[in-house]
């Protein structure tokens, strides 16, 4: 058998299954009489006789035979008396968003604004409900999928350094932090992935610098892009290492999730750091987080 | 695209040398580096995880350290290296570094090293045994390291074996692999903002700027339920999910970065091929939905003008429905048909281009192909690329009939 062939048996044993609802009419001997996608047929219905005409129900086809097999919707097992009809023998009930008229079963006679326990397998309203049952509580759970996270990185997507002497922005993509640059990783609002969780831990990543001499400042700035003038970099801190993953200040997390559209930036006053920025040197400005969400 | 460079489209219609930089990260911390020589990546966007290829790493060990893996131990190990490759482009003066991503290991069909014995000191037989050889007993000593003397007999006395190179072959897979291996332990029931649902499940970050409306959903706990529960994220906001060069998650179609291809004297096209199927075509549809208490909404569409079946010829019914699509009401149920409708009559065209390599085409990107005997502009449907001089891509191209 050529492998083709293998393959075209393996398809042409797998089931097929779609599903689809329509109207309950009524039965046709065993079968049950549905109107769905345009015309009237008559299918099995197998296990579950739907007694009551106008009822939605499921029909399930599976390789290509049709099986009526249960109501659409779980009808409430609940109705409010709307009014008696045919001096009691039937009532109108509202249920859910509908009206149904059902009869009544014999010792309960139907009052306007009732609670009635409806039985949909026979169609019958059995009486007036005079107490609810208690329902436990089931807890809750979160379900899966979130929970706490470790390396969530964000990269740049350029980086710069601006002169105030000269005031320029110059030798693109370099990033300079001296007594006269400072210098920007920008991220194009990237931050904006981090909405929903709560940060507890924020790194970013300096390459090996080219020259790191005296202060050096890390901060915050609100630039998506490289801007026109000179960046203003703020809450500013003491960088705590010169290369490699360094921690910066936790609540930086929660800032940049809140404003994703800003960045991190360097600044020095009294010395010269000069790291190889976006597209100079791997993973130049990457931020990491930790966190839940 | 992958990170704009300035200069490098006019440089690779040029000569250029180029070479594959790897880091290898545990984690995201930066264990090792190497280049590579021999690669191939290749990205589909109609398959999980969308992008797989092979590298062979050869590392010159400096310490006598062996790149080989041995279960989670090593720089390569599949069970938690991941590599950060980096193309570097040079011409003369001219060099630029383009991210290509970052793709796990899964695999290490071969590893292998190559050791030297080192130190030590030959000792010929006459010297240890303190006697002259007779030249009958010297016999040709076929095994003679460079630097050695030849002589009949002795031995090697003290050194040891020491690696000097790692050979090691590894298949990648993009990251969305990690998503797909990341079924969910337990089902999750959601609805409402499908943008915070990727978010909650993606484990990447999510560079997506549009948002849609999940109904209510419960994913699965099944093989492979985080992956879909993203897809079908995706799917909602209106687009189809892939893993970009920066390691997040965007949708293909909220692209609009657009590269340029071009055909001729000054252009880096060399091939260009398409093909014109009627699969897939359908000229009526049926929808079969329901509403929110499960009565059935029904509508079709059927082709207008030359492709209604009275003119073709032939009906193809394609039918459409389902819990996902969010149609619960009739109006709804037409305006889905109507437009599952109208992308019959807007057929995709593949058109396979064989161009000069150009690490700037990502999977995903639209292309322009100019030059050809008409323009081509699609989405990036197919890349494979390596440390060929060419490589293909498929351009999937959608026009109106």
């Amino acid at each position: 058998m050529k492998f083709e062939e293998v393959v075209s048996r393996k398809f042409a044993d797998a089931s097929r299954v779609s599903t689809s609802v329509g109207e309950f009419v009524g039965m046709v001997g065993s079968l049950a009489r549905v109107n769905m996608q345009g015309s009237t047929v008559d299918i099995r219905c197998d296990g579950w006789t739907p007694p009551i005409p106008g009822m939605p129900v499921r029909v399930e086809t599976v390789n290509s035979a049709m099986r009526v097999v249960g109501p659409s919707q779980t009808l409430p097992a609940r109705g409010k008396v709307i009014a008696a009809l045919e001096g009691g023998a039937r009532a109108r009930i509202a249920v859910g968003g509908d009206e149904w008229e059902l009869p009544v079963m014999a010792p309960y006679t139907p009052l306007p604004s009732d609670v009635v326990i409806l039985n949909w397998q026979s169609g019958h309203v059995l009486g007036e409900e005079a107490a609810a049952p208690s329902v436990p509580d089931p807890g809750t759970n979160p379900g899966g999928g979130g929970g706490a996270f470790t390396n969530l990185v964000i990269q740049p997507t350029a980086s710069g350094k601006y002169d105030t002497n000269w005031n320029n922005w110059w030798g693109l993509p370099e990033v300079q932090a001296s007594n006269n640059n400072k210098g920007i990783w920008v991220y194009s609002g990237r931050f904006s992935a981090l909405s929903g969780a709560n940060i507890t831990r924020v790194e970013m990543f300096l390459p090996t610098p080219i020259v790191a001499v005296g202060a050096a400042f890390v901060g915050l700035h609100a630039y998506s892009s490289i801007p026109g003038g000179e960046p203003s970099i703020t809450s500013t801190v003491a960088l705590p290492a010169r290369s490699g993953w360094v921690t910066l200040p936790a609540s930086w997390g929660n800032h940049l999730r809140d404003n994703p559209s800003h960045g991190i930036g360097v600044t020095s006053g009294a010395g010269n750091n000069r790291w190889p920025g976006v597209g100079q040197a791997s993973q130049s400005g990457w931020v990491r987080f930790a966190g839940t969400r | 695209m992958a990170r704009d460079v300035d200069g490098l489209p006019e440089a690779l219609t040029d000569g250029f040398t180029r070479h594959l930089e790897v880091d290898v990260l545990h984690g995201t911390d930066r264990v090792a580096s190497a280049v590579v020589d021999e690669w191939s990546l290749t990205s589909d966007l109609s398959r999980d995880p969308r992008t797989t290829g092979s590298l062979r790493i050869v590392h010159s060990s400096v310490k006598g350290e062996s790149w080989v893996p041995d279960g989670v131990d090593g720089v390569l190990s599949p069970f938690r290296a991941t590599l950060l490759l980096t193309e570097v482009v040079s011409a003369g003066q001219f060099t630029r570094r383009v991210q290509l991503g970052m793709f796990d290991v899964v695999e290490v069909p071969f590893a292998e090293d190559v050791t030297a014995h080192v130190g030590g000191r030959w000792v010929s037989r006459h010297e240890s045994e303190g006697d002259i050889v007779p030249v009958d007993d010297m016999v040709p000593f076929d095994d003679v390291l460079p630097g050695e003397f030849l002589y009949a007999g002795g031995q090697l006395v003290g050194g040891h074996e020491r690696v000097v190179a790692s050979i090691v072959d590894v298949e990648v897979e993009s990251l969305d692999g990690r998503v797909l291996g990341a079924s969910l332990r337990s089902p999750r029931t959601t609805s409402g903002s499908a943008l915070a649902e990727w978010r909650h499940l993606g484990l990447l970050p999510v560079a997506v700027t549009g948002d849609g409306t999940l109904p209510p959903t419960t994913w699965p706990a099944e093989q492979g339920s985080r992956l879909d529960a993203v897809h079908k994220c995706a799917q909602v906001i209106g687009g189809t999910a892939m893993v970009d060069s920066f390691g997040q998650w965007v949708l293909v179609d909220d692209d609009a970065d657009e590269v340029t291809l071009t055909l001729g004297d000054r252009g880096t096209v060399t091939d260009v091929s398409s093909s014109l199927t009627l699969d897939g075509f359908y000229n009526v549809v049926v929808g079969n939905y329901e509403t929110e208490d499960g009565r059935e909404i029904r509508a079709t569409w059927v082709a207008p003008g030359s492709f209604s079946p009275e003119v073709m010829g032939r009906e193809i019914v394609r039918y459409a429905g389902g819990g996902l699509d969010g149609v619960r009401t009739q109006s709804a149920a037409q305006q889905a048909v109507n437009s599952i409708g109208e992308a019959a009559l807007t057929r995709t065209v593949d058109v396979e281009v064989v161009c000069v390599y150009n690490p700037l085409v990502e999977l995903g990107d639209r292309a322009t192909l100019t030059g050809w005997h008409r323009t081509v502009s699609g989405v990036v449907q197919k890349v494979s690329m390596s440390d060929q001089a060419t490589m293909q891509v498929v351009i999937r191209e959608a026009r109106p009939l």
